[in-house]
């Protein structure tokens, strides 16, 4: 399954790339998605330096955590903490 | 109490009407209750300025208070408040600002300046020390915000200066007027308004003493660690600034896109934070003894706005980009700067000329009111011109001048279009895609800020407590929000800084006992909360109740249309389940009075009485 990915703001420039499409087994959870971010671009999950979300809610939100069951076309947006403007 | 540090312990008050000045001593139990800057201004704002005093009368006044921590060796000490009657709301505004003016005035040996009266003349105003001046400003009228700075520092004679002034439009009595302030903003609120119906053009202030430190050993090494977390934590503000949420607001279906008609802009990938840094950042700015270096100095390099310079901030881009449909960053440098010279609030700005564009695309005006200006979205030419009206006060820019509260009186038929709460237009949030950051709006005490009102949508994102759009929890997590600004906004320390000394919603540390000599930090939330509520005191007696607290029609009628966010709507049913949960946390009755036994138990009865 695909599952598109974008990365906000500064995470840019750590992942060198704007978004892509990443591939998964199927029935793979965020945690599975967590551990090749992790390995494919150095982008480590949780820390409380970043924020990311799974079509549009906070993964800290999400009542299954990282146990959540990813589904093709999912949408995972990645980013620094905002702070306000 | 007695303290050892961080405070003078005297006001200079100035009256332009009698050209006197006297020297006050502040009372060390109003400090021990409301710590500064934003709780101080607050009280002597609740003091001496009625119910019935109008925001343009001479008997209106600028309260300015700086904090204990305005001045000293810590990091990024470099803000102070304001409190006035605004212009814009028609009620109390507080406003907090960065710049050099509160360290010198600091220095200059006081921790606050009153001004009041009404000059005869344009006058500009220098304090050197303990001597004050009038100067003649007859000459500068009509001179820019920013030129105005340059005639101040001048008059001074060169060397280190704190200085704040206003453009043509807070001389014309624009109620979206700024007050400059080294290039940082009073922005909100329409204070260059005031000192424009006082005919004062300027204040410089050059400061020589020492501001006592209780513990300057201490002070050395808090700042020390501090500056060592802020280079980690803040290294996204130091090389982005504040547009790099740009991109992520949008992201989230939240960017007020076409006066506030949808949420995500589709144009975004132009105007980020990316964009910024690589074709238009000359260099980065800091406030007084800031190591974060946030405000990013842009310049356009070649094209029709070649030449054009501007510090652009995240909600500067979002209400003069996307909200008047403008992808072009060049077209929102140029704008920005039109408005810093012109002595226009760009928030206010670009919320006025998004509603301006939609009046003339559904044919409510037309270019007879526009100057012949075709106002549509997305055309820089609007946007320049629009803001051009609005400050010289010509064609539909006169009505806009007067800010929504006058549009809405003088035009009730658009209030579909017209976003603000209390007569402050909202900032570059919607409130559909957080619903905490509505009721943040809502129960703002100056109107629909983010700052004053509580930022909620780390929290409502990250903190694993609130869903983005769950209503229950977004009572308290507001007031948390709140509380704890309303006691930052007292210290005279930047907001972006706060984390890395302790400055939370849970204080810790010792940053207060280095600088004052006493211990406030167990305290810090509790002065917040008391500050906030004598707020509303003042609020109530201006006549704001619940009815004052509710959202505008866009956000509670119309769903959004598209983008992540589409569908999402914030109904007045389910705002009034926030509201209640708000008001019962705070302690307010039903039509957001405070109670007699919160007032009490907050000690404000004790300031009041």
């Amino acid at each position: 399954m695909t599952i598109q990915v974008r990365y906000l703001s500064a995470l840019r420039d750590q992942a060198g790339r704007r978004e892509e499409a990443v591939e998964l087994p199927e029935g793979s959870r965020l945690a599975e998605l967590a551990e090749w971010l992790a390995l494919q671009r150095g982008v480590r999950l949780p820390d409380p330096g970043l924020m990311a979300t799974l079509n549009g809610r906070g993964w800290t939100q999400l009542p299954e955590g990282m146990d959540r069951t990813l589904a093709s076309g999912d949408q995972v947006a990645l980013f620094p903490v905002v702070g306000g403007g | 109490m007695s303290y050892t540090g961080g405070y003078l312990g005297k006001l200079l008050r100035v009256d332009l009407t009698t050209r006197s000045v006297r020297t006050e001593a502040i009372d060390p139990r109003l400090v021990s209750l409301l710590l500064g800057g934003r709780g101080l201004a607050a009280k002597y704002y609740y003091d001496e300025i009625p119910a019935s005093v109008g925001a343009l009368e001479e008997a209106n006044k600028l309260f300015f208070f700086t904090g204990p921590l305005t001045g000293l060796p810590l990091p990024s000490t470099t803000k102070f408040q304001l409190a006035t009657r605004s212009p814009e709301t028609r009620r109390y505004l507080c406003s907090n600002c960065g710049g050099d003016f509160g360290p010198r005035l600091k220095m200059a040996g006081f921790d606050a300046l009153i001004v009041e009266g009404q000059a005869a003349d344009w006058t500009y105003l220098t304090i050197t020390d303990g001597k004050v001046a009038f100067g003649d400003a007859g000459p500068w009228r009509g001179y820019s915000s920013t030129r105005t700075l340059e005639e101040l520092k001048a008059a001074m004679g060169g060397g280190k200066i704190g200085a704040l002034s206003i453009g043509p439009a807070g001389e014309r009595l624009v109620r979206l007027s700024y007050i400059n302030v080294d290039s940082r903003a009073f922005g909100r609120g329409g204070p260059g308004a005031v000192m424009g119906s006082k005919k004062l053009k300027g204040i410089a202030v050059r400061g020589t003493g020492k501001i006592p430190l209780a513990d300057p050993v201490r002070a050395a090494e808090i700042q020390k660690a501090a500056v060592a977390d802020l280079k980690v934590s803040r290294a996204n503000h130091t090389k982005f600034g504040t547009p790099q949420y740009l991109e992520v607001i949008n992201e989230l279906g939240c960017m007020p896109t076409r006066n506030f008609q949808t949420a995500y802009f589709e144009g975004m990938s132009k105007i980020d934070a990316h964009a910024m840094y690589e074709h238009y950042l000359e260099k980065n700015y800091a406030c007084y003894h800031c190591s974060v270096a946030c405000g990013k100095t842009c310049v356009v390099r070649e094209g029709p706005y070649a030449g054009a310079r501007a510090r652009t901030e995240f909600e500067t881009i979002g209400l003069l980009g996307p909200n008047c449909g403008i992808d072009d960053f060049g077209a929102i440098i140029k704008a920005n700067q039109l408005c810093d010279e012109l002595g226009l609030d760009t928030i206010s700005a670009g919320c006025a000329v998004g509603l301006a564009m939609e009046l003339f695309e559904r044919g409510l005006i037309t270019t007879a009111d526009t100057a012949g200006i075709e106002a549509r979205f997305g055309r820089p030419e609007a946007l320049h011109g629009l803001i051009e009206l609005i400050a010289a006060r010509q064609g539909i820019g006169d009505l806009l001048a007067e800010g929504m509260s006058g549009v809405r009186e003088a035009h009730p038929e658009w209030s579909p279009y017209i976003l603000d709460v209390k007569g402050m237009p909202p900032a570059a949030y919607d409130p559909r895609g957080f619903h905490g950051n509505g009721l943040t709006y809502g129960t703002s005490t100056r109107g629909a800020c983010h700052n004053v009102g509580g930022w909620t949508i780390r929290a409502e994102l990250q903190s694993g407590k609130y869903d983005r759009f769950a209503l229950q929890g977004k009572g308290p997590l507001v007031k948390g929000l709140q509380d704890n600004r309303a006691y930052v906004d007292s210290l005279g320390m930047c907001t972006v800084v706060r984390g890395a000394v302790g400055f939370s919603d849970d204080p810790k540390g010792d940053i207060m006992k280095a600088a004052t000599g006493y211990d406030f930090m167990p305290e810090l939330m509790g002065i917040g909360e008391r500050i906030y509520s004598l707020e509303r005191v003042i609020l109530n007696r201006e006549g704001v109740r619940r009815k004052d607290d509710l959202l505008p029609e866009r956000f509670t009628k119309e769903k959004l249309p598209d983008g992540p966010t589409k569908g999402r709507i914030l109904t007045p049913q389910m705002y009034d389940v926030m509201l209640d949960e708000y008001y019962q946390v705070r302690g307010w009755d039903d039509q957001g009075v405070p109670t007699g036994e919160t007032l009490r138990r907050l000690r404000v009865q004790e300031l009041i009485a």
